[in-house]
């Protein structure tokens, strides 16, 4: 692949996640950010501007169900800090990565989304905002205007 | 004869009409060791910046490993310059994991992606480990020490094998045996790879006897260029630092950088 495809490729996976996945942290939108002003423009980054921070996200499902098993399963990785807000989302985002990592390797995610159709248990599901396809063509169209 | 793997001519870098750099002219070869000395807003940040890929100059040329940055070479050059600078990350790592500056390391870019592979990981935690700061490795930056994070920076720009090392720097907030284990490590790399290595500082006792060459910046422009022997000396110190100043070496072969006084001066 040419660096020049490499790049395109990297602009898009990173356009197609921001409108399709939510923050490890808050489970919050993302938005793609220039967050460095270069007159480079491959220098973007997907970003949570609810935590102020970069993030590259992760699968609403998989969220949902890491949020779900910290709360029910009272999961705390981080024994020596705080038992606080803060603690409790870098324990959603710690879930998150062993979900991701788990789900990568046995071949349900790729990069672009969940390999398979995904049944969330309705306990987990919650309160889940379903976006479907319409909506997220919609979505992508006004992003691309703006 | 060694490559050149930074060349600038008449580079200039501006924020609206101000010039934080003007008229860089720079070359520096392979494996080479140099020392950028220059006082705070002299432009050795701006000038860094610019060859690691986070900021793009405005005028003149920038070539860096024989290619100049544009949107296609962006990431692959980037990820060959290892950027230590805690004064540019601090502002977009504050809150992000320990273990994942480090991987973007390895992509030239702030944040991580999917291609990440459990080698990649591996191998970021044992730089961790080896950097004294592999039990912090899903902390928050902010949490870890100014030592520690330097630490965590030092790992991030070792994690592609680079063939630039770029430390802004380095020995700003460390206690005095970090100073030294990061001095005796810089030593370690000059003598015993082909690294190029830049090094940034405003401590002349930082500057040790394996750094050849010496750029001086004042005010955005370069006031001197070339051997160590050469530049850091008295006369431009003087004029850099804009007061009266004696170069020494002490009995380590450490620079050493004194305040004249009336009676030296009229001597
Ligand atoms: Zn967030």
């Amino acid at each position: 692949m040419t660096q020049e495809n490499l790049t395109l490729n990297r602009l898009h996976e990173l356009r197609e996640r921001s409108a399709r996945c939510c923050c490890r942290f808050c489970g919050g939108k993302l938005e793609i950010r220039k967050i460095i002003f270069t007159g480079y423009d491959a220098r973007i980054e997907i970003f949570c501007s609810e935590c102020n921070r970069i993030e590259y996200g992760t699968e609403p499902e998989i969220y949902l169900s890491a949020k779900y098993f910290v709360e029910a399963m009272q999961f705390n990785y981080y024994p020596d800090l705080d038992d606080n807000g803060q603690t409790k989302k870098m324990n959603i985002a710690k879930v998150c990565d062993i979900m991701a990592w788990e789900n990568k390797h046995m071949g349900f995610l790729k990069p672009e989304g969940f390999t398979v159709p995904i049944e969330l248990n309705p306990a987990i599901l919650g309160n889940m905002l379903v976006i479907n396809e319409e909506e997220l063509a919609q979505q992508k169209c006004s992003e691309s205007q703006g | 004869m060694a490559k050149t793997v930074i060349k600038t001519e008449k580079m200039c870098c501006q924020s609206g009409r101000h010039y934080l750099l003007k008229d860089i002219d720079w070359e520096v070869k392979q494996g080479e060791h140099w020392i950028i000395f220059g006082l705070n807003g002299s432009g050795k940040t701006t000038l860094l910046s610019a060859i690691a890929g986070y900021k793009q100059h405005t005028a003149g040329k920038l070539e860096v490993l024989g290619q100049v940055y544009d949107d296609t070479t962006l990431f692959s050059l980037s990820k060959q310059i290892g950027w230590v600078s805690a004064s540019f990350f601090d502002k977009y790592y504050s809150s992000e994991t320990v273990l994942r500056i480090v991987l973007s390391g390895l992509f030239g870019t702030l944040g991580v992606g999917a291609e990440i592979s459990d080698q990649d990981v591996k191998k970021a935690r044992a730089l961790l480990e080896q950097w004294h700061v592999g039990h912090k490795s899903d902390m928050p930056f902010s949490m870890l020490s100014k030592g520690e994070q330097q630490n965590v920076l030092i790992a991030r720009a070792l994690i592609s094998d680079p063939k630039i090392l770029v430390l802004d720097e380095p020995g700003t907030g460390l206690d005095v045996f970090a100073r030294e284990n990061l001095l005796q490590w810089v030593k370690k790399i000059a003598e015993t790879t082909d690294i190029t290595i830049i090094y940034v500082t405003h401590y002349p006792e930082e500057i040790q006897s394996c750094f050849e060459k010496c750029l001086l910046l004042q005010h955005g422009q370069v006031l001197a260029n070339g051997n160590i022997d050469e530049t850091f000396r008295s006369g431009v110190l003087s004029n850099v630092l804009g007061e009266p100043v004696m170069v020494q070496k002490n009995e380590n072969g450490l620079l050493i950088l004194q305040r004249k006084n009336r009676k030296e001066e009229e001597l």
